[in-house]
């Protein structure tokens, strides 16, 4: 089946053709979207030096990142959680 | 009378007693002791046959089988049988279900103490992988690591990300990867930028290697980037592939790779990466 994260868009199969598992996790936020995120002009040409400082010290988390790796639990009798629930997920429309 | 490889059973001995001597290797159960299968799976629809002969204080020996399913997300299962009292001549453990390769169902056979509550490990009999084909045999097999020996070889298709987001794609938890070859797309947009692509290995926060790939990729230009160990540095343009050398490298749960971006556009567009790993299950 396939997967759309809701907190970075991501598409993906889970499970996959194999018939295993896929465990998703967001990605960082990349150069744009740290750009984005701070209120700056996406075109970097359009950045001044103190903006391309800021962009480059600026944390790359993902907010409300989501990450399916599993927590593993103090005891085998629990069940593992995910790491982190983000925003979701829903399945992903098929391709056009 | 002359039993092969592990026990010799006189019954009715010349000095009249009825007794038997049991091989060395033949391990005695109190009727307190049991046994216990753990494993760590990560592949799905596997059932592990436990089977074997002990010996009973009577002298007859009865044959077992017993059933055990492991997880299929990496994480541990576990199943106690209880034998009585008597000695465990020879036991297997073997995938009667599913074909498991290499690298993908790790399985340990104890013997413990307690049924429920406080479970108590005196001795381990078995530890390795299983697949359909190959068992785990007590006494015979070694006890390998989880890290030994050849692991699985997976084609995984990883994420494919929104439009101006990064490539990553995570190990996954108690997963160990050693990546062979990794292929990605990238589309950029029509915003006139030179990008440049690196492969970033991470171990989930802080990265390790950076393999920057040293090709200005211009607006409007799709091209394919390979990284495989020992590949050559694309010297012309060939085609629309641009090649990386990938350091060789083992990976543990929760490490990442990823690619980063130079002057990425927010309408610029990677397609999903295709990864080629040896993986291994590593708690």
């Amino acid at each position: 089946m396939r997967w759309e994260c809701l907190s970075c868009g991501g598409t993906y199969e889970d499970p996959l053709a194999d018939g295993m598992r896929y465990f998703h996790a967001c990605p960082d936020l990349s150069e744009v979207e740290v750009r984005r995120a701070l209120g700056l002009p996406l075109d970097g040409a359009d950045l001044t030096p103190a903006q391309l400082e800021q962009v480059r010290r600026a944390p790359r988390a993902r907010p409300t990142p989501r990450d399916e790796n599993l927590v593993l639990p103090a005891s085998s009798a629990q069940p593992a959680q995910i790491r982190a629930e983000g925003l979701g997920r829903r399945p992903a429309r098929p391709s056009p | 009378m002359d039993l092969p490889h592990l026990i010799d059973v006189w019954r009715d001995p010349p000095w009249g007693a009825r007794e038997a001597v049991v091989s060395s290797r033949a391990f005695y159960f109190s009727g307190e002791d049991h046994l216990r299968v753990t494993s760590f799976g990560s592949v799905a629809s596997v059932v592990l046959s436990v089977e074997g002969r002990f010996l009973t204080p009577e002298g007859a020996i009865e044959v077992f089988a017993e059933r055990h399913v492991p997880n299929s997300d990496r994480t541990s299962a576990s199943t106690l049988f209880s034998r009585g009292p008597g000695w465990l001549l020879d036991c297997q453990v073997r995938a009667s279900a599913g074909t498991p390769r290499r690298g993908q169902v790790f399985v340990l056979l104890e013997v413990v103490r307690g049924l429920s509550g406080g479970v108590t490990p005196h001795a381990t009999l078995l530890q390795g992988y299983v697949t359909d084909t190959s068992r785990l045999a007590f006494p015979g097999s070694l006890h390998e690591a989880m890290s030994s020996g050849r692991g699985a070889l997976r084609s995984i298709t990883g994420t494919n990300p929104g439009a101006g987001a990064e490539v990553s794609e995570t190990v996954p938890t108690n997963a160990r990867w050693r990546p062979h070859a990794f292929q990605v797309t990238l589309v950029s947009s029509s915003v006139a930028a030179n990008r440049e692509v690196a492969l970033v290995f991470d171990d989930g926060a802080t990265a390790m290697i950076r393999v920057p790939s040293g090709v200005s990729h211009v607006a409007s230009t799709t091209l394919l980037y390979s990284a495989f160990h020992h590949a050559p540095r694309n010297t012309v343009a060939q085609d629309t592939a641009r090649n990386l050398p990938l350091p060789r490298v083992d990976l543990q749960g929760g490490s990442r790779v990823t690619t980063v971006t130079a002057n990425i556009d927010p309408l610029d567009n990677y397609g999903a990466p295709q990864l080629l790993v040896e993986e291994w299950t590593e708690d």
